[in-house]
């Protein structure tokens, strides 16, 4: 019994003669190497890692933003032509600034009638975003760009009759309070 | 207890932690002859124990500051080998010790029996030791060729060191009993 654990410890070594296939050096370098590329990877510490990944979004977010503000130009009345920008501009600047006088007006005592307004509003740009739409199924439908002009046409004297309204009644008020001292 | 041990390739174990790949591959050829016998004692697939050891080398040297020096860097990598080769016979679902004790019992007389040494009995050893149940097999060879106590073993395959004890004498009884059956063949 003791001599067969005898001679098993005493030649160990003899059982170890299994050698691996062929190749295995190269197979092994092979993982070493590819091991290495690996270990580039995971030796970037993890704040850094975090920062690349932060920066990333912040700059996917600002471009995705700015191509989606190409897009929307390209769609919009400006898009078709030169010409047409210069309409557009010319529309949008006066808009803006009725807007602006409108403000300064202090436009409507009652928080409901400029509810009203601000609907109207909304309802409008919304008709422009669906004729935006329809644009750009049918680029050379005559009808929509006529539409377009005219959505712009529409609102700048919807806003500066409703200016005038508010400048009149602005004047009676005054001239009330005149009267009155 | 010496808190470090002393290897010999301290030098390029140390160069391993630095990810120096001629030093890896120094180590390699140094340990793999050992280690890919060490795993084919447990899984018996050649392809398999060459994959397994030359994993344990890459996450040897990917956990290398897990070694702390307080046995020798091949004890270190070999109880690596061991553990993987362990788990690749567990994701085979190899039951390890489903061994009917009744169906292992052993006649007084093949206990007495005495095996002397020779080159040809060392070679009869291993294609007994291969003919072993696996459980055997593995608990024979850990004990016997790797050197691992009957603690170490009981930690390595979860079981009580007095499991392995016994196990251990089931697996040399039978290994004899497989060794004098060949023999007698032999003689007849």
């Amino acid at each position: 019994m003791k001599e067969l654990e005898e001679i098993l410890r005493n030649h160990k070594d003899q059982f170890d003669d299994n050698e691996p296939q062929d190749g295995h050096f190269e197979n092994f370098l092979e993982k070493l190497n590819h091991q290495k590329k690996k270990n580039v990877f995971e030796s970037i510490p993890n704040f850094l890692k975090v920062a690349v990944i932060v920066t990333f979004v912040i700059f996917s977010g600002l471009i995705g933003y700015q191509i989606r503000n190409l897009e929307d130009n390209q769609l919009g009345l400006g898009g078709i032509s030169p010409e047409y920008r210069e309409v557009e501009l010319f529309y949008t600047a006066n808009i803006n600034s009725q807007l602006g006088m409108l403000k300064k007006l202090g436009s409507f005592n009652k928080e409901q009638h400029q509810s009203i307004l601000q609907e109207e509003l909304k309802d409008m740009d919304e008709r422009y975003s669906q004729l935006k739409k329809e644009l750009e199924l049918h680029p050379d439908d005559d009808r929509i760009i006529q539409a377009m002009i005219e959505y712009y046409q529409v609102k700048t004297s919807i806003l500066n009759r409703i200016i005038e309204q508010l400048y009149q009644i602005k004047k009676q008020t005054k001239n009330n309070l005149n009267t009155a001292v | 207890m010496s808190s470090s041990y002393k290897n010999i390739h301290q030098d390029l174990i140390e160069l391993c932690g630095k990810n120096d790949p001629k030093a890896q591959f120094k180590i390699y050829k140094l340990y793999y002859k050992a280690m890919y016998n060490t795993s084919l004692r447990i899984v018996k697939d050649a392809r398999e124990a060459e994959d397994i050891m030359q994993e344990a080398f890459l996450s040897a040297f990917r956990n290398i500051k897990k070694y702390k020096g307080e046995v020798s860097f091949g004890a270190w990598l070999k109880r690596i080998v061991v553990n993987r080769s362990l788990d690749s016979l567990k994701k085979k679902k190899l039951e390890l010790f489903p061994l009917d004790n009744e169906l292992y019992k052993l006649s007084e007389e093949e206990e007495n029996q005495s095996v002397t040494y020779s080159e040809e009995q060392i070679n009869s050893i291993k294609k007994g030791i291969d003919l072993l149940p696996t459980g055997y097999r593995i608990i024979l060879s850990l004990y016997l060729i790797e050197g691992y106590d009957h603690e170490e073993i009981g930690s390595i395959l979860n079981i009580t060191a007095s499991t392995s004890r016994s196990q251990f004498l089931r697996a040399k009884k039978k290994l004899i009993q497989i060794i004098s059956e060949k023999e007698n063949q032999k003689l007849l």
